[in-house]
């Protein structure tokens, strides 16, 4: 059977891993998927999805071509009907001109979801730069509900790394903190390597409320009550301070520690050049630090002094302040985790050198989500891991040019997105274009701060990812137009105007680089039916726009000959060599802050705003917030909002998915399916016990809004266990799609539904990263 | 001689089913058939809990109880040690075998069904052609790629590097080495002579 059979080299880009992967290929139709032995990233492994591969590609229930609705939207049958790939674009084209000309280009809204899924990792590159071409500041992202402070933009303001996701170097690393991240299951080539860790005596200690798979191989984990996290790291600092386990000298030299903070406003002192000031415990003085202080300067990281009558204290003294009563006894009230438990992992983190933390979407789903992360990330500042071997480290942006085209938009776009005028000051100086699905609701049902007339949206199901969804279909109704690319129908489509059937990442192509390898990633089937590539659908919108000169004349491969430039190498050469050109990139560089500045020959520092890294942010208090990240109750929650736990008792979390799934995505896929047929909510089996809940029994979850009514009804299957805290109950996020070959139908994201989100209001948000607050939300359940 | 066989490390089994999709893909079993599965045991009570993962398949074992059960000689030992069903014998309709394995690694093809009734490729509905309505399947260690000199596809994919394949009886491969090291029962039958090892 294999003869004749051609074996294409490739990468799969279901998510941000991309595992090298040899395709199977016989007259044209995909045999099977295997992981290429010559990946450095994945050795021959790979994940469920991967291998599923061919199960997606020939999915009968797959979008087939453009179609547009025939009934208005609210009737029950939208009366879908065939359209051409020309009549499908030229509607869009056409109210993408008539809304930018009549309302301006910040009423159409470019949504795309995850950059898992139908490769959106690698093109939603084109569609920011044609977003960008249009004008419009709100581009969609999933920031808000995803990674945030992790990569996008990441913590500017406290480690200066911009869009650059942070990762644990687990081939040098000691221990291994991990929090709300499962990444066992969604980096799967990582897997190997912290099990290899493990192995040669590395500690993995998880912090996650749910025994996630990830937590079930941690040497210690750490299960505090959801959304409390930053107490827990408080208290870690708090250990680590008291007993002198920080690295002084890095504390000194690195961060913005010993800089003196006035006692009357909160800001940095500086003198008449606007250089920051330290004490020089020498000479009993102040000294300019801009920010490097001379050599000679022992400055004074505690204490109070008075300069020029204003008194002031190092930021350092400030944040022991913060930290002094957040004692592991007054953690272990908020968190759930014992006292002794904490001090242990504070003590194991700052003794066990290298040490590495990393953190993910699980720090994303609370009102404190922000200071959790500056406040986890600065355990590995203090102790002197940060950008070490075998610490916490980032990379330096991609090789490749860049494409995303920002300088296109006006100049005062921040100014006039829904970011912007939301409030969400870090957001908007951070110079983010990103639109977050509920403030685009917010925009669409108020008309305010102006009205959002027209959506695209690429590779997202903003009708079952995101909290709310009810309010999302509300909007979509109310929406003037909406147009929808996907491979497959989702729920948000029934209020679409527009529907184009898109490939899979099989089906697509692009240049990437895979260890070892440059490649060109061409198509490894054609696409089926009458479905596009994503990125063929940018380029032909940007064509029709009149954007040909600024895309590359609408030619993909001129595009990414423009992308490969840097390597000095064209897409034609690539072509040629179907294996890829072997390409060594630079060893990777540690201590980054401390490489010289070829011109000032002094350390290049941090991209903060002091050059360095911050325990104190001035630019926080500038804008109105916090500069040090202290204890905020979640809201909602059991301490936050009592009133709603008297008649909702328990603590709803959505935590981990599995390796199988990404997102609401491949529940279609029948081998998939097969091994995790349908959700269910895991329930402590106590608490199952006491009401008389058994294995499989279905059982109603009920939530409430803000108000003590009722927000939403999940019917689901009971599990009973031991893996989650008896006030705390777990369900599962991405569910609503049917499996047809199995015999499950679409269960829709609204009544009847297994869609988690539609048990979550989405009013709270944290103020500073825009996070919509869900993790610690209050439910109940009964037996059916 | 050669004996195939696999060390499992549940130490390092993180319960991802990659191993079941890559059986899934190499042999194209049938819908509701698979080879291999993955089983979860939760020990402990909260927050003293503990979660580990165990791939179960035929063990290739030497004392073959479904084997001995069979009324039409339809099972037997082949090369390197594995356990083969003679799919022109097995017809008998009664499944003992089913029943008589103590890792519930036999599964009968019921219905002569595919995933997609009118969308499976050529290949596919050749592959599937291969597995015949009503007869007994297992895992046989992926023989057709040891033959050619490769390793079983679920030992392949695995993203934890949790199995390791090789020959039994070479007491310096890697299997035997690990094995060696000390091995786990899994549940209460370990008195069939496996050729798959838990450590």
């Amino acid at each position: 059977m294999m003869f004749g059979t051609e074996r294409i080299p490739s990468y799969c880009i279901h998510c941000s891993a991309l595992c090298g992967v040899i395709a199977h290929v016989q007259d044209g139709y995909l045999i099977k998927i295997e992981g290429d032995p010559e990946s450095l990233n994945n050795a021959g492994t790979l994940c469920p999805k991967a291998l599923a591969a061919k199960q997606e590609i020939y999915h009968p229930d797959r979008l087939k071509y453009p179609m547009k609705r025939t009934r208005p939207k609210g009737e029950a049958d939208p009366g879908w009907v065939r359209i051409t790939w020309d009549e499908a674009l030229d509607t869009i084209v056409t109210k993408m001109v008539h809304f930018k000309e009549r309302y301006g280009a910040e009423s159409f809204f470019f949504q795309k979801g995850s950059t898992s899924g139908s490769s959106g990792v690698e093109w939603y590159g084109f569609y920011n730069r044609l977003a960008n071409l249009y004008g419009s500041p709100n581009f969609g992202g999933t920031g808000h509900i995803c990674c945030y402070s992790h990569s996008c933009p990441g913590l500017p303001l406290h480690l200066g790394t911009k869009g650059q996701s942070p990762y644990i170097d687990y081939e040098k690393t000691s221990l291994i903190l991990l929090v709300g991240y499962n990444i066992l299951h969604t980096k799967a080539p990582v897997a190997r390597r912290i099990l290899d860790a493990q192995r040669r005596g590395a500690k993995l200690i998880v912090v996650d409320p749910i025994l996630s798979p990830t937590a079930a191989k941690a040497d210690i984990w750490l299960a505090p009550r959801p959304g409390t996290d930053l107490a827990l790291f408080l208290a870690m600092h708090h250990v680590i301070i008291d007993e002198r386990l920080y690295e002084a000298d890095f504390v000194e030299q690195w961060t913005n520690a010993p800089f003196l903070v006035r006692d009357d406003n909160g800001l940095f002192l500086r003198d008449e050049s606007n250089r920051y000031l330290v004490w020089d415990l020498e000479n009993q003085r102040v000294q300019p630090a801009d920010p490097w202080f001379p050599a000679g300067v022992r400055p004074a990281l505690s204490g109070a002094h008075s300069v020029n009558g204003v008194l002031c204290r190092p930021a350092w003294q400030l944040f022991c302040d913060l930290v002094e009563t957040c004692t592991p006894e007054w953690a272990q009230e908020i968190t759930w985790v014992p006292a002794d438990k904490i001090r242990e992992v504070a003590r194991l983190f700052a003794t066990s050198k290298p040490a590495g933390n990393d953190w993910y979407n699980g720090l994303h789903k609370s009102s404190n989500a922000y200071y959790t992360a500056v406040a986890m990330t600065l355990l590995s500042v203090v102790t002197g891991n940060w950008d070490v071997p075998g610490g916490l480290t980032y990379e330096p942006k991609s090789r490749f040019n860049e494409i995303k085209g920002t300088a296109f938009l006006p100049k005062d776009w921040i100014e006039k997105s829904l970011i912007a005028a939301a409030g969400y000051k870090v957001r908007a100086y951070n110079g983010e274009n990103v639109g977050p699905m509920n403030l685009i609701a917010n925009a669409v049902l108020s008309g305010k701060p102006y009205p959002i007339k027209g959506i695209l949206s690429l590779a997202s199901g903003f009708g079952t990812s995101n909290p709310n969804s009810r309010r999302i279909m509300e909007a979509l109704q109310k929406l003037e137009f909406l147009a929808m690319g996907d491979i497959w129908k989702t729920p948000a489509m029934e209020m679409a105007d527009i529907i184009l059937p898109c490939s899979t990442p099989w089906e697509s192509e692009f240049v990437n680089y895979n260890a070892p390898y440059l490649m060109y990633r061409r198509p490894i089937v054609e696409p089926q039916h009458e479905s596009w590539p994503d990125l063929k659908i940018v380029f032909e919108l940007a064509r029709r726009m009149g954007y040909a000169e600024q895309f590359w004349d609408g030619d993909t491969k001129k595009a990414f000959d423009y992308m490969l430039e840097p390597f000095k190498v064209t897409l034609a050469e690539l072509a040629d060599s179907p294996r890829g050109i072997r390409y060594t990139p630079p060893e990777p560089v540690f201590r980054k802050y401390a490489v010289s500045d070829e011109r000032s020959s002094k350390p290049k520092g941090v991209a903060t705003p002091t050059g360095k890294l911050e325990v104190y942010s001035e630019k926080l208090k500038t804008l109105d917030y916090n500069p040090l990240p202290a204890w905020i109750e979640p809201t909602p929650g059991p301490v936050s909002t009592p009133d709603l736990v008297r008649d909702f008792p328990l603590i709803l979390a959505s935590g981990f998915k599995p390796m199988h799934w990404i997102h609401g995505q491949m529940r279609a896929v029948p081998w998939l399916r097969e091994c995790e047929k349908e959700p269910s909510v895991w329930i402590n089996r106590r608490t199952a016990a006491e009401m008389g809940i058994k294995d499989g029994d279905q059982v109603v979850v009920e939530t409430p809004k803000p108000d003590g009514s009722m927000q939403g009804r999940l019917r689901l299957k009971a599990h009973p266990t031991e893996s989650v805290h008896p006030r705390v109950i777990y369900i599962p996020y991405g569910w609503w799609q049917g499996c047809a070959p199995l015999g499950l139908m679409d269960r829709g994201n609204l009544d009847g539904s297994t869609n988690v989100n539609y048990l979550y209001d989405d009013s709270v948000t944290d103020p500073l990263s825009g996070t919509i607050s869900i993790v610690s939300y209050p439910c109940r359940v009964r037996k059916e | 001689m050669t004996r195939y066989g696999l060390a499992i490390d549940i130490s390092r089994c993180i319960g991802c089913y990659a191993c079941v999709i890559a059986c899934k893909s190499e042999n194209s079993t049938r819908p509701g058939v698979s080879w291999i599965r993955v089983e979860q045991e939760e020990q402990g009570e909260y927050p003293n809990v503990s979660r580990s993962y165990w791939p179960v398949m035929c063990v290739e074992c030497g004392e073959m109880p479904c084997a001995q059960v069979c009324p039409n000689g339809a099972i037997h030992k082949g090369d390197g040690g594995i356990v083969f069903v003679d799919h022109d014998k097995c017809d008998c309709g009664t499944k003992l075998c089913v029943d008589a394995c103590p890792f519930g690694a036999m599964a009968t093809n019921e219905g002569n069904r595919s995933y997609f009734a009118d969308y499976v490729t050529p290949y596919e509905k050749e592959a599937l052609a291969a597995h015949r309505e009503g007869t007994v399947e297992k895992c046989m260690l992926c023989y057709h790629r040891i033959r050619s000199g490769d390793i079983p596809a679920c030992v392949r994919a695995c993203p934890a590097q949790a199995m390791v394949f090789g020959d039994l009886d070479d007491r310096d491969s890697p299997v035997t080495r690990l094995i060696a090291r000390g091995t786990k029962p899994l549940g209460t039958h370990a008195a069939v002579d496996p050729a798959v090892f838990y450590l």
